[in-house]
């Protein structure tokens, strides 16, 4: 009972409270360039779910298994824990390449609908920063399972309303300047304001 | 030291090789194969991506081609034979493309058009522009400050003495200088075109002679020496139609402001080869110049003089005994 309030607390804190695009400012390439339609930017946040969850798990063993395992100081090297960031990238690049071969296999309108922006998961610095943040917080598996899936949810729920919102403003009257881009920059900064109102959930 | 470069390098060799050989399994269960004609033809484009064709880049122009809807011809930098290579990948036929060059309609250096101003303000040819109808003396010259140099992706475009200037040989016709350029000067021209009026000015004589030593002052003189009928006055300006255009420099010769400019290399004459002449007088019909002498079934001469190398005559000639010769 215990672990299991442990980890709806972990998930609800990486998906509301610090949510990796509005709260941490993680992850905000693709949060800008591919909201324009719910339909994308939902195949994203699903995309990103999966990236994130596998990565979490990954990059822990990684971490621990492999960076400051045991069996290294036995080789004499100690620890090579300042590899981290080039470890953690390679996994997050090869699973990358394996859903991009996914969804291109099974589902060719969203790979094009994705673009550029698909690739690009592989440099969105919200699946390193939950990789590094579950480290750094010293989590076991299973919390590190659980914050990716969270903080990835917190991403998908946030690019998916953001796409809602800026679906509607197409058809709004909006002063000239401020098409496009501005207004969708002004929009994700009262979205994170909204956000703050989730600060007190957890204390 | 060394235990922890070998065992950095061994660490994430391992993490590679294993990803390597897990993604080289998922291959085989996800793998997609591409059209092999998207690669064919992508490899006779030129790669540049300039977006002349109005798709995003070249890798979209080519799966464009094969999924059907762009034609094989599309890519206005290609070369013919790039464009008949592609054409055969996709079993279609493709027809000739007249190759078109982007062509600076204005002579108004700083030295021929007058100044109004010093402009000082940011280098951007709208802002100086907007600024008091620009520093140029004209309204509708060239702003000289490269709005055009800097979007073109080769390096043709150069602004020399106030007045962008283009290298024909670099240019791909991408056409990117002509969007960018405020003042509608810079257009695409066939590059065969037998002359092309190198003035933008929509304006009254007497507004003109004011504003610049070299604009077009709307006297109509190339329209009347045109024997073709391919000069029409529109808002006292030139328009020529560059399929009646013969290339015979009538009103090049004839322009009082030199405003218009004939094909580049040495002006030709016909010559008739007298061992193939049969004395028909089809070519001294066809001469609007009077430029054919001889009497019929006597072989013909042409008058170099009067020549203007139109190429008429040898259009028409049955034995195909008439070829253009330097003048000189």
């Amino acid at each position: 009972m215990e672990t299991f309030k442990s980890l709806l607390l972990i998930v609800l804190s990486s998906a509301l409270v610090n949510n990796f695009v509005l709260s941490r400012y993680l992850g905000c390439c693709p949060f800008l360039g591919v909201s324009k339609k719910v339909d994308t930017a939902l195949g994203m946040g699903l995309a990103v779910i999966f990236v994130m969850a596998m990565a979490s798990v990954i990059t822990w063993l990684v971490q621990y298994y492999l960076l400051e395992a045991d069996w290294l100081a036995a080789l004499g090297i100690g620890d090579l824990r300042f590899l981290q960031t080039i470890a953690f990238i390679l996994v997050i690049a090869a699973l990358v390449q394996f859903v991009e071969m996914v969804i291109q296999k099974s589902a060719p309108a969203l790979y094009s609908a994705l673009g550029v922006y698909l690739p690009l998961i592989t440099t969105n610095c919200a699946v390193l920063g939950v990789a590094i943040i579950n480290i750094n917080e010293g989590y076991n598996l299973l919390e590190t399972l659980f914050n990716g899936i969270g903080g990835a949810v917190g991403f998908a729920l946030a690019i998916v309303l953001f796409a809602g919102i800026r679906e509607r403003q197409e058809y709004a009257d909006i002063a000239k300047s401020f098409r496009g881009f501005p207004i969708a920059l002004i929009t994700a900064g009262l979205m994170a304001i909204a956000f703050l109102g989730f600060q007190g959930l957890i204390r | 030291m060394n235990e922890i470069i070998i065992g950095s390098a061994a660490a994430l060799g391992a993490l590679g090789l294993l990803f390597g050989a897990l993604l080289a399994v998922a291959s085989r269960f996800f793998g997609v194969t591409a059209d092999s004609r998207v690669i064919q033809v992508r490899e006779n484009l030129p790669g540049a991506n300039c977006g002349g064709c109005g798709y995003a880049g070249c890798n979209a122009f080519a799966e464009a081609i094969v999924s059907g809807g762009a034609p094989v011809n599309g890519c206005p930098a290609n070369s013919t034979e790039n464009a008949q290579r592609i054409a055969s990948i996709m079993g279609v036929e493709c027809g000739d493309v007249e190759p078109l060059v982007a062509m600076v309609r204005c002579r108004g250096t700083l030295a021929n058009t007058h100044i109004k101003y010093e402009y000082e303000g940011i280098t951007d040819c709208a802002a100086a522009a907007a600024l008091a109808e620009g520093y140029k003396a004209c309204r509708f010259s060239c702003m000289g400050l490269g709005n055009c140099t800097r979007v073109c992706p080769t390096g043709a475009v150069t602004v020399v003495d106030g007045l962008a200037t283009i290298d024909h040989d670099r240019c791909i016709t991408c056409g990117k200088c002509v969007a960018a350029c405020p003042r509608h000067i810079i257009h695409l021209v066939p590059a065969s075109a037998g002359a092309v009026v190198l003035c933008s000015a929509n304006a009254k004589g007497k507004t003109v002679r004011e504003a610049c030593d070299v604009g077009c002052i709307g006297c109509g003189i190339c329209a009347r020496v045109c024997r073709f009928g391919a000069i029409t006055m529109v808002d006292d300006l030139p328009i020529i139609d560059y399929d009646k255009c013969t290339g015979c420099n009538q009103c090049v010769d004839k322009c009082p402001r030199n405003a218009i400019r004939g094909r580049e290399g040495s002006r030709k004459v016909a010559f008739i080869h007298s061992e193939e002449c049969v004395g028909c007088t089809l070519c001294a019909g066809e001469c609007k110049f009077d430029a054919i002498e001889g009497e019929p079934k006597t072989i013909h001469s042409v008058d170099p003089d009067k020549c203007s190398g139109c190429k008429q005559c040898v259009n028409v000639c049955p034995q195909e005994a008439i070829t253009l010769i330097d003048k000189d």
